[in-house]
């Protein structure tokens, strides 16, 4: 286990009461301070039962969570998991408790006991991070899709984690309200934040570090997301769709007009053209 | 696509007026004062004294005086209704009739009471709902009732089960409007045939429902516990209740008015 | 015989202090055998249009017309114009509440009175075309997976053999292989003559799959083309709402570079043509 690990997973696997077969399978999976990972996989590939360990909502079956190295079965160790990790989930709408933007985002910090003050100023920043700041006064119902999950990635922010989980949080969004969201988690990340997206659509792992593929349950492979690109048949079977921008990138690639340390991005991509 | 718009029933409008900086427990007690003394005025000065009070509240609230009015919307019948039997079913010196039906003098004075009182009751309630966020009025709740937790009470869990279904009305009756536009358009009759077989009509809209509700709840219960609650103990408020000079004399004021209005409603007769 | 659009305006709570314009004139025609996107920004209308098209709303202003039929009250028009368009809505798998797959799509049929043998037949067939299989036609709606509702919904629908479908955002909250499974279902509707009016946010959809674009904003049709003219247009300035799909702003970088490459977005075509293009 490395020095700075955050979270550590140890042949996890999870059946749900009442079914035979595991959700999830024999799961090792190790993630470091810093580092933003995308877990992948079609729908029923076990993504969200996976989620739902790194915060301890889920107990493994079988195996171990660790979170700051404290197994998540243990009374500590739940809690450590729970002030290390938050998680923003799919639907906007039923993750909202107040009818008022900045009583939402305070319901977090007022569970851990914090003074008036610095719930306040917790608020504050994490309105203001989202994107959210002129509207903390705006009734909830008010606010757009888009909003409304900005709006719960806040409530997460307040809690002052390390981690942050996000459960296929853009896929009930709008394209605008997905770039929003994509533009917090860059900010986010960029200030040092541990990201795990959770996700079926590719083109939201560019910025990731690692991604971690599900298939049935089980990690079918880990890797860079240049390297996931590459791979063809495989991707069909996982259940995933390629990105018609990597797929004119791997073809270029094959007729050797682009060199491989090109990523799959626009830009880089125009200027290894022009050379 | 909104058909109850989400301004009525009375939902939190914020804004800044001395009426939404009062403690909530000042606004829930005075209003339940003021409720009690509607009820025990009877002539025309009682209600003329409680019509000027509740405008000048509404004036302070900077609450836009139709939105007020439309707490009423969802129970005008009721009012009518209530009305209605009084001025057909109070015995006395007959003033009017039509066929069978006999309106007296006494009836209408009976109608118009019952009218102005049911009215003022629905306005009063509104104008605090209007005026007071659900997460206030939940911790106003939450402390009036607090030395009752010793015996056995949940009142925090009282507190926020109400902050929550208030916060969601708007949404149900949002998914409520597009379930009954989906089965229109497959051709259900919701709006024709008698009372049981509208109740009938209505089970396409009614299971949807309680799916989407009883999902909600489970989807809730998780993102509650991942932002580490555990219930009443411990938690604290980003705006805890602070109860002022200012709540002091509002509610001074609200009791001794709702005296004052009895009183001199018993005693002054205009002719 | 089409559904036409003319001139049409709405207005929610007309006299209240809560109006709103959310249509402001809004002119096209959907035939059938033909697959019209609507596309738009969040809040020009969109929603609000699909309505008029099956008669749940009516017009403040204009009017729409569904092979002929006039979407008022009266006459018994709406039902007629009902039955002739399906509306599929977001999320459709929310609408589901009877005990079986099976009497789920039979509830639309049955109220626009098919008999027997003609329901039996309709049931089949829409449960067929969506893929669900005889397995299911007994099990409980609730108890399957995410995209089998979905299609079950859409089956729903179907089962009335309505000559138009309107659809709002279908593939919404669906994985790729959903994607792809409902797409193919439209286009082989499409082949069977049915028109298509399909309500996304997804340009790459829309210019891919749809035979004329429309484009909404702040509740008035301001495009009305096949998807090669909306690009263009699309290209000269920025359209609120509408995202150029990323192949295509590459191309556009290239053929600014002196790339000669056609505006596409289909990624074979481009990289073949940046191939032959990169040789000179």
């Amino acid at each position: 286990m490395t020095a700075d690990c955050l979270v550590r997973f140890s042949g996890v696997s999870y059946t749900y009461q009442g079914t035979d077969a595991p959700a999830i399978a024999d799961i090792d999976l190790e993630i470091g301070a810093g580092e933003w990972i995308a877990v992948l996989g079609s729908n029923g590939s076990g993504k969200s039962t996976l989620a739902k360990h790194f915060n301890a909502l889920l107990l493994p079956t079988q195996g171990d969570c660790f979170v700051h190295g404290l197994n998540t079965k243990t009374e500590e160790g739940k809690r450590s998991a729970r002030r290390s990790v938050s998680m923003v989930f799919q639907n906007p709408e039923n993750q909202l408790i107040a009818a008022v933007v900045e009583e939402d985002v305070a319901f977090g910090p007022e569970n851990l006991g914090l003074s008036p003050g610095e719930i306040r100023e917790r608020v504050r920043w994490a309105l203001e991070v989202s994107g959210l700041g002129k509207m903390a006064r705006k009734p909830v119902y008010a606010l757009s899709g888009g909003q409304k999950q900005r709006l719960a990635l806040a409530g997460a922010i307040a809690q002052e984690t390390p981690c942050l989980v996000m459960d296929e949080a853009t896929t009930m969004l709008d394209p605008k309200g997905r770039q929003d969201l994509m533009a917090v988690l860059s900010n986010l990340h960029a200030g040092g934040m541990t990201l795990v997206s959770i996700t079926h659509r590719l083109e939201e792992i560019l910025p990731c570090d690692r991604c971690v593929v599900l298939y049935k349950g089980r990690v079918a492979w880990e890797g860079t997301p240049e390297a996931l690109f590459l791979l063809d048949e495989e991707m069909v079977r996982w259940g995933l769709e390629v990105p018609g921008m990597v797929r004119v990138w791997r073809m270029l690639l094959k007729e050797g007009l682009i060199g491989k340390e090109t990523p799959p991005r626009m830009e880089e991509m125009v200027e290894a053209l022009c050379r | 696509m909104k058909f109850l718009n989400n301004m009525t029933l009375g939902q939190y409008v914020p804004v800044e007026s001395p009426v939404h900086h009062l403690d909530p427990r000042c606004k829930i007690v005075a209003v339940l004062f003021c409720l009690v003394g509607i009820f025990m005025v009877r002539g025309l000065l009682g209600f003329a004294m409680w019509g000027l009070f509740f405008l000048t509240l509404v004036g302070a609230s900077k609450i836009p005086a139709r939105l007020v009015l439309s707490t009423v919307k969802p129970v005008w019948i009721l009012v009518v209704f209530t009305a209605a039997i009084h001025l057909f079913f109070t015995g006395g010196e007959p003033v009017f009739s039509w066929g069978i039906l006999e309106v007296t003098r006494e009836g209408v004075i009976m109608a118009a009471r019952m009218g102005s009182r049911l009215m003022l009751l629905i306005m009063f309630a509104g104008l605090l709902t209007l005026t007071t966020s659900p997460t206030e009025l939940a911790d106003g709740l939450e402390n009036l009732f607090s030395p009752f937790r010793r015996f056995g009470f949940p009142a925090h869990e009282l507190a926020m089960m109400m902050t929550i279904a208030l916060r969601f009305i708007p949404t149900l009756l949002n998914e409520t409007e597009r379930i009954m536009k989906a089965q229109i358009a497959r051709g259900a009759e919701l709006e024709r045939g008698g009372p049981l077989k509208r109740i009938r009509a209505f089970i396409p809209v009614l299971v949807p429902l309680f799916v989407i509700v009883f999902q909600r709840a489970d989807d809730l219960a998780t993102a509650m516990e991942a932002r580490n609650y555990t219930g009443g103990e411990g938690r604290t408020r980003m705006n805890p209740l602070q109860w002022t000079a200012g709540d002091s004399a509002a509610f001074a004021f609200s009791l001794l008015f709702s005296l004052l209005a009895v009183f001199l409603d018993g005693r002054v007769t205009l002719p | 015989m089409s559904i036409a659009v003319r001139d049409l305006v709405h207005v929610y709570h007309p006299g209240s202090p809560l109006q709103t314009r959310a249509l402001d004139g809004v002119t096209f025609e959907a035939e059938k055998g033909n697959w019209v996107a609507v596309v738009g920004h969040t809040g020009s209308g969109k929603s609000t249009l699909a309505q008029h098209l099956n008669g749940l709303l009516l017009p403040t202003e204009g009017s729409v017309s569904v092979d002929g039929i006039p979407v008022r009250h009266g006459e018994g028009c709406l039902r007629r114009v009902r039955q002739k368009v399906g509306l599929v809505f977001q999320y459709p798998e929310q609408q589901l509440f009877e005990e079986t797959v099976f009497k789920e799509v039979s509830f639309g049929p049955r109220n626009w009175g098919f008999q027997a043998d003609h329901l039996e037949k309709s049931v089949r067939g829409a449960l067929e075309l969506v893929g669900i299989g005889r397995e299911l036609y007994e099990a409980s709606p609730f108890r399957l997976s995410g995209g089998q509702k979905r299609r079950v919904a859409i089956a729903s629908t179907l089962s009335s053999d309505p000559d138009y479908l309107v659809m709002d955002e279908p593939t919404a909250g669906l994985d790729s292989t959903g994607r792809r499974q409902l797409l193919g279902l439209l286009s082989e509707l499409k082949k069977l003559g049915k028109g298509i009016i399909h309500i996304t946010h997804d340009m790459e959809l829309a210019l891919g799959l749809a035979d004329t674009i429309l484009v909404l904003d702040e509740g008035r049709s301001t495009l009305w083309g096949p998807p090669g003219v909306i690009l263009g247009e699309l290209l000269e300035r920025d359209i609120r709402g509408l995202v150029i799909p990323d192949l295509v702003r590459f191309a556009g970088r290239l053929r600014d570079l002196g790339f000669e490459v056609p505006l596409t977005w289909e990624p074979k075509t481009l990289a073949e043509a940046i191939g032959r293009s990169h040789g000179r």
